[in-house]
């Protein structure tokens, strides 16, 4: 298990996408948890082994979704499980660089759709967006 | 001139994503074509006339580097300059695929402007000099 904060490091990774591809950055102030979230995994193998989910509320999703694509309109269901593995694929390219960055690794799409429910374990790091907060949780 | 750009990516929404980058950096974009994996993007080299190649590197069927290769084995496609964009940010991989031919290397996440600055590079349009 390598020493470096995964915590922090998931955090950096994730301020890095949304601000460069997101055009969004998080909220300074924590938000309740409310609703039904969009999640997407995905595994790594290689020098390290794993497994990494963003998990973001609908609305949130949403969003995030629409801002990516260029949309004005609200996207599809599908389109937004999309753009949420989109999302996890490159959160976990950032982190491993950051966590790993000598070793040969690779990023497998794993699942995405509605959050299947409570999953316990990992690394935790929740950031608040303006449609609601953003899980990510890292296992390795 | 305008040029005919390829987008290989398994996601539609990054090809989506990469799509809209091209229609706003106001780079003299022809045809815009798309494929989902390295084979359907050798079916597009056969059929279309491509000026630059915009490749991800983990896809099914054919990968970035399995397609890669096969432009490079081809004596017109090698011709074509083949910019690879990966979440993969490991030296050794980016090494491995511009020793293969790749061109251009853009790490995921990317500034719009990055990816700008790298097509003409490769394309020798506009001012850009690295």
């Amino acid at each position: 298990m390598p020493s470096i904060d995964t915590g922090a490091a998931m955090e950096t990774a994730a301020r890095e996408v949304l601000e460069t591809m997101f055009f969004t950055e998080p909220l300074e102030e924590p938000l309740p948890a409310a609703g039904p979230r969009v999640c997407a995994a995905v595994r790594f193998e290689g020098g390290l082994a794993g497994r990494f989910s963003a998990c973001a509320e609908v609305d949130a999703a949403k969003e995030l979704a629409a801002t990516f694509l260029g949309q004005d309109g609200e996207p599809s269901a599908e389109a937004v499980a999309e753009v949420m593995g989109e999302l996890a694929n490159m959160i976990c390219g950032s982190v491993l660089a950051r966590v790993a960055p000598e070793a040969a690794l690779r990023i497998i799409p794993e699942s995405r759709g509605p959050c299947p429910g409570t999953h316990a374990g990992g690394k935790l790091r929740a950031l608040p967006l303006a449609g609601g907060t953003l899980e990510l949780r890292l296992e390795m | 001139m305008a040029f005919n750009v390829l987008i290989v990516d398994d996601s539609p929404a990054m090809r989506a994503f990469v799509g809209r980058v091209l229609d706003l950096s106001g780079l003299a974009v022809g045809r815009r074509l798309e494929a989902g994996n390295g084979s359907e993007a050798l079916d597009v080299l056969r059929a279309e006339w491509v000026d630059v190649i915009l490749t991800d590197i983990n896809m099914p069927v054919m990968d970035g580097e399995q397609f890669l290769r096969a432009v490079e084995q081809d004596e017109l496609w090698r011709s074509v300059p083949v910019i690879v964009v990966s979440t993969d940010q490991t030296e050794k991989r980016v090494s491995r695929m511009l020793e293969i031919g790749a061109r251009g290397y853009v790490k995921k996440p990317f500034l719009p402007e990055t990816l700008r600055a790298e097509l003409e590079r490769v394309l020798g349009v506009g001012d850009a000099v690295h």
